[in-house]
């Protein structure tokens, strides 16, 4: 009889050990995916920005650009595509298909915006026009800050991964649902080049 | 009371809480030792009454056995250990992981919701005023009481959380009364208690839980067993496991409830306390009368949804939950009175839709709490000189009394202070990339070839959209007036703190070598510095643990360096900072001498005083208020306070966790 209690009391203290170990490892989950969730907030307040500001870039390309219909068009489309993917994306940071949509979406809206810039070469009056260059100077502004917070997310993305992949943390991440997160990498050539700056 | 006495009431009260809590723990020892013997009895009667023969002997029935105790008692405390060491590893996170785990909503900084940005207003100008870092602001999104909370373990990692019903149902009078509260508790020490509390708990409630899961799992077992035979003993054994799961369940909710009444019992009082500091620091007690009668008058008043609130319910303004005898707070009539005796009992209605946010506009917001017109505002700002001498005279008591306090004036100077910031500065410090951009500028030399070289260095080292950003910018730093810079910088700390750890690493970098690119320290760069590395180090670095300085003599070491900075910077003079230091050593440690070890020369030696300061922050708080005193009687040594002093004196408080507020510190 004295062994039954042995054995139960053995039980309890190993029963509770694991249960704790168990809400450890998810609590640890949670933070770190908390955390990049956070990291994809600060993204889309900047995303957010930019959205805003393309329909005016749009609207003072239109006076100048009357035969390139077609690309201002494009340019609006992409737009609205890249807005209700991020949408999804803000709800949502940690389900990887929502994110992939994100990029993708991304990057033809800054194809389609490099097409408008490039084919603004062509119109010097549209670039020197004084709006313009304020819209342009703004976009660029909150591009340098979507990079800065796409390398934040990107560094949080990678903890979690990095965790989640561990031991033991991996053998439990199935059956909580955590999954893995997807990483946003751009070729950004613009961040590359030195600055001749001087002020 | 001042900020040191209430820090040692908050240690005393912390003393009383773990004895009470031993007395709990002690009492459920018993209990389950208890159960478990009857446990054993029973079963031993059962063997001894069925037919099948045990081999074991039986044990004749007294009171005491010693291993059964020893075994049944090391258990319990496992458990209760187990919980306890669990809570308090995830809540040392701080502030963030309680806020997180409420289902707090970290506030964007850039937001364009007026009630948020209403709200980080009201915060960053209570924090600048009273001298803690800007903290982290969480929304409780699914809450429609009128609630709010401040967790965390130290001034300066403080997180404030807010319900969105507050956001919804009160003016800015209302919620700066309801911020007034939540910072009194930050500085009188109830964070760290209520922490402590948290965790404690935990440990009780772990044995309930455990005791639900035995009853889950055999209740399953002995369903299987029942089906597949039935076999007498085996039954029997099932259910004796069961009754063992429903005898941990319920001892453990005998400890839940008498935690409850502890924390009940020590979290009501420090409310009072918290709510007559709020009136105190306001002088508007509508504030805070405000807030209380629209969570009488609101039909949810200020409960909580969530379930993880009653772990946290001491955390919060005000009663998360109904219920008398577990109310961690005292009944709302009785709060009123104490602020307004003459309180009839008649609450307004409150209905959830917004009130109007006629205040909703920043720059009518500002104007409003320091009665400058629209226009003054907006107008550039006036560079001073740095070198000017204000004329304000320095009263050493009111200095050490008014440490971790706050008084009207200390909010309007906040308030005038970021009315001189023009407003895109003020946007830039929103978000961590416009913030390493704020900082980078602020460290750029007026000289012409230094900054050639500080860019340059950046050019290399930063991202070259660091560098565009700085240039569109750099004409309104340039003008920006000496008193508003370091309080920009205080804006900018929670957006930085936002930076990931290897952001973190490259920003310090770029930090250092901006600082010496002139191969010289100036007081400006140390400060800006100290401010803003020592809070960041401590975030990302959080593994470093308190050093105790070994003896007396480090101590007076680390505090004569320090001084001497002090000295330095606040005398012309060099003689006469030799006398200053003299002196306020002296009141330090009476047989220190000025000697070969001072600073001989009349430069500050900032390394040493960066050192001395760190040393000093790991000390007890009894030698932190001397030192502060040290510090106070150099700075009123001469009888003129120059800028400088202050700005050093409220950096060395904010670095001992002495949080010191604004104060004047260019004449008007």
């Amino acid at each position: 009889m004295n062994l039954l209690i042995w054995i139960v009391v053995a039980a309890a203290v190993i029963g509770v050990f694991l249960i704790v170990l168990l809400i450890n490892i998810y609590n640890r989950l949670v933070q770190l995916r908390n955390r990049f969730e956070n990291s994809y907030s600060q993204i889309d307040v900047q995303l957010k920005r930019r959205y805003d500001l393309i329909p005016n870039l749009v609207e003072t390309a239109k006076a100048y650009l009357k035969h390139e219909r077609e690309t201002l068009e494009a340019v609006i489309a992409a737009r609205n595509q890249a807005v209700s993917a991020n949408n999804k994306a803000a709800e949502s940071p940690s389900d990887p298909a929502a994110i992939q949509a994100m990029i993708g979406a991304e990057s033809a809206l800054g194809g389609s915006i490099g097409r408008l810039f490039a084919l603004m070469e062509n119109y010097p009056d549209l670039k020197g026009n004084e709006n313009m260059l304020s819209v342009q100077e703004e976009l660029s502004s909150t591009e340098n800050r979507i990079g800065f917070a796409r390398q934040a997310y990107n560094d949080s993305v990678m903890s979690y991964n990095a965790r989640r992949e561990s031991f033991p943390d991996i053998l439990l991440a199935g059956i909580y649902g955590f999954q893995e997160a997807v990483y946003w990498l751009i070729e950004d050539a613009t961040e590359r080049e030195t600055p001749q700056v001087d002020f | 009371m001042d900020f040191f006495e209430h820090q040692r009431t908050a240690k005393t009260n912390t003393l009383w809480l773990s004895i009470l809590f031993a007395g709990a723990v002690t009492l459920i020892v018993l209990l389950v030792y208890g159960v478990v013997l009857c446990v054993a009895a029973y079963q031993q009667q059962l063997s001894a009454a069925g037919g099948v023969a045990r081999s074991a002997p039986a044990l004749d029935f007294s009171w005491w056995h010693t291993e059964l105790f020893l075994t049944s008692a090391a258990a319990t405390l496992f458990v209760i250990f187990l919980g306890t060491a669990c809570k308090r590893w995830s809540l040392s996170g701080g502030g963030t992981a309680v806020a997180e785990s409420l289902g707090g909503r970290q506030l964007n900084r850039s937001t364009t919701d007026p009630a948020e940005s209403r709200l980080l207003n009201v915060v960053d100008e209570m924090a600048i005023a009273s001298g803690i870092p800007c903290p982290l602001v969480y929304l409780l999104d699914d809450e429609n009481g009128i609630n709010a909370f401040a967790a965390g373990d130290r001034p300066d990692n403080a997180v404030i959380g807010v319900t969105k019903g507050c956001l919804d149902a009160l003016d800015r009078d209302e919620l700066q009364g309801v911020m007034a509260h939540e910072f009194s508790h930050i500085f009188n020490g109830d964070m760290k208690l209520n922490l402590r509390m948290m965790g404690l708990l935990h440990g009780i409630l772990l044995i309930s839980i455990s005791g639900t899961i035995i009853m889950r799992s055999v209740s399953l077992r002995a369903g299987h067993r029942y089906r597949r035979r039935s076999n007498n003993n085996d039954a029997k054994g099932a259910i004796f496991i069961l009754c063992l799961g429903l005898a941990l369940f319920l001892i453990g909710s005998v400890g839940v409830f008498f935690a409850r009444l502890i924390k009940a019992a020590v979290s009501r009082q420090r409310e009072f306390l918290a709510d007559a500091a709020a009136v105190q620091f306001t002088r508007n007690p509508d504030g805070i009368a405000g807030a209380l009668k629209k969570i009488g008058g609101l039909v949810r008043g200020a409960q909580l949804h969530s379930p993880k609130a009653e772990e946290a319910s001491h955390l919060f303004f005000g009663n998360a939950f109904k219920g008398q005898w577990f109310a961690t707070h005292p009944p709302l009539i009785e709060r009123i009175r104490r602020i307004e005796p003459r309180f009839e009992g008649k609450f307004p209605r409150v209905t959830h839709s917004k009130t109007s946010h006629s205040d909703s506009s920043l720059v009518s917001q500002l104007a409003a709490g320091n009665q400058l017109s629209a226009s003054e505002v907006t107008a550039e700002a006036v560079p001073s000189t740095p070198d000017q001498t204000a004329k304000v005279r320095f009263d050493m008591e009111a200095t050490i009394e008014r440490v971790g306090t706050l008084l009207p004036e200390n909010l309007q100077q906040a308030q005038q202070v970021q009315s001189q910031i023009p407003q895109t500065l003020r946007t830039l410090t929103q978000d961590p990339f416009g913030a390493c951009v704020t900082v980078y500028s602020l460290l750029l030399d007026r000289n012409a070839d230094i900054r050639k070289r500080q860019i340059a260095s950046l050019a290399k080292h930063a991202q070259g959209a660091v560098l565009r950003e700085m240039k569109r910018h750099w004409s309104a730093f340039r003008q920006l007036s000496g008193g508003t810079k370091l309080p920009l910088v205080e804006l900018a700390m929670p957006a930085l703190k936002q930076l990931t750890g290897e952001q973190y690493q490259g920003f310090q970098k770029n930090l250092n070598r901006l600082i010496s690119a002139d191969n010289d320290i100036q007081l400006f760069e140390f400060l800006l510095r100290r401010t803003v590395l020592s809070h960041l180090k401590k975030l990302h670095d959080a593994t470093r643990r308190k050093q105790r300085p070994e003896s007396a003599t480090q101590v007076h070491a680390a505090a004569a360096d320090l001084i001497s900075a002090l000295a330095i910077a606040g005398h012309a003079d060099h003689q006469q900072a030799l006398t200053a230091m003299q002196q306020s050593m002296h009141s330090l440690s009476p047989s220190w001498n000025v000697n070969s070890q001072t600073n001989p020369s009349a430069q500050i030696d900032f390394v040493a005083a960066d050192r001395g300061l760190t040393l000093l922050s790991d000390t007890t708080l009894n030698i932190k208020q001397r030192v502060l005193r040290a510090c106070a009687v150099c700075i009123e040594h001469d009888g003129q306070t120059t800028p400088d002093e202050l700005l050093l004196l409220r950096v060395i408080g904010d670095a001992l966790g002495l949080p010191m507020p604004l104060q004047k510190t260019y004449s008007p």
